[in-house]
């Protein structure tokens, strides 16, 4: 009954789901952010977040542990909104998110970090994803760069 | 035959003494510099093993697990002293690591650092079933991470 498992966010769930990515963004955000900008990210305002993807063909999963523990998103190929709550995060959840979503890719999966996140960056160095080059502005100073994962996966046989 | 052993009192000094050949110096830190990282790595379950041949030291290995995702096996440091190699030691002694690992089953894969010029390593590992995770680490950038799945 108490077993770890990966399930899509339905209604009985988004609100869960809009907690975690709330508490998530906010953390991983907050060193360079201004306090109003973190504090405008609210599970609430999340909520609305997460509808309208949902609305406009994303889909979220969520993993159980039994108890909600992290999220991500899919839209094609595209891998977003992964997501762990702070306190537990570097326990595995976030690699078993990312490998499920990989899974779910039908092409080759691609995802964008913020430039400056080392952690993230070095993860999905990690798990075979490389730099395209490819890069948008987000601010001033700040940019997102995409990465993808390479066609030829060391993890595949 | 070889065995594996915990770094204890009666082996700590006959592993100290333990050397690689000369061209493979630079490749990793000395005996007692390996023997060091046991304490070093307390935080992260370091460990290090001494591979001995009949009852006698003739090769190390530290392994410690990585703090960060994707969580794993760090292997490193992994050597067979000058006057035994050659003769199949290194593949044993990894073989068992690998079993050990297996075993023990804190995570399903183990990666090792290795000097992208250290050809002989590298042959090793890519004959005990590591590949070439592609990953560069910016600190490292003169070396390849390979990775290996244990088996389920």
């Amino acid at each position: 009954m108490k077993e770890k498992k990966i399930v899509p966010v339905n209604e009985n769930l988004i609100s869960a789901a809009a907690v975690i990515h709330s508490l998530s963004w906010k953390e991983s955000h907050r060193s360079f952010c201004t306090p109003e900008f973190i504090e405008l990210h609210s599970p609430g305002h999340q909520l609305e977040y997460i509808k309208e993807k949902i609305g406009n063909g994303s889909d979220f999963y969520m993993l159980l542990d039994p108890e909600p523990v992290g999220i991500v998103s899919v839209t094609g190929d595209l891998i977003e909104d992964l997501y762990v709550l702070p306190d537990i995060q570097n326990r595995g959840y976030g690699t078993e998110l990312l490998r499920y979503a990989i899974d779910l890719c039908k092409g080759t999966p691609s995802l964008w970090i913020l430039e400056n996140n080392d952690r993230a960056k070095k993860l999905y160095l990690r798990e075979g994803f490389r730099e395209t080059g490819r890069r948008n502005m987000i601010t001033e100073g700040l940019d997102e760069i995409e990465l993808s994962l390479e066609s030829e996966n060391f993890r595949e046989e | 035959m070889i065995r594996l052993c915990r770094l204890n009192e009666e082996n700590r000094v006959k592993a100290a003494g333990l050397s690689v050949k000369e061209h493979q110096k630079r490749f990793l830190d000395s005996a007692p510099g390996i023997i060091a990282r046991e304490e070093i790595y307390r935080d992260c379950n370091g460990r290090v093993y001494v591979i001995e041949n009949d009852g006698e030291a003739i090769g190390l290995a530290l392994v410690k697990e990585f703090t960060e995702e994707p969580l794993g096996y760090d292997l490193q440091q992994f050597m067979i002293d000058g006057r035994y190699q050659g003769r199949g030691y290194g593949s044993e002694a990894l073989k068992l690591i690998l079993e050990e690992l297996s075993e023990e089953r804190h995570y399903d894969q183990v990666e090792v650092c290795v000097k992208k010029d250290d050809r002989e390593a590298i042959g090793l590992y890519l004959k005990n079933g590591f590949k070439d995770s592609g990953y560069v680490d910016e600190n490292v950038p003169d070396a390849i991470n390979m990775i290996r799945t244990l088996n389920i």
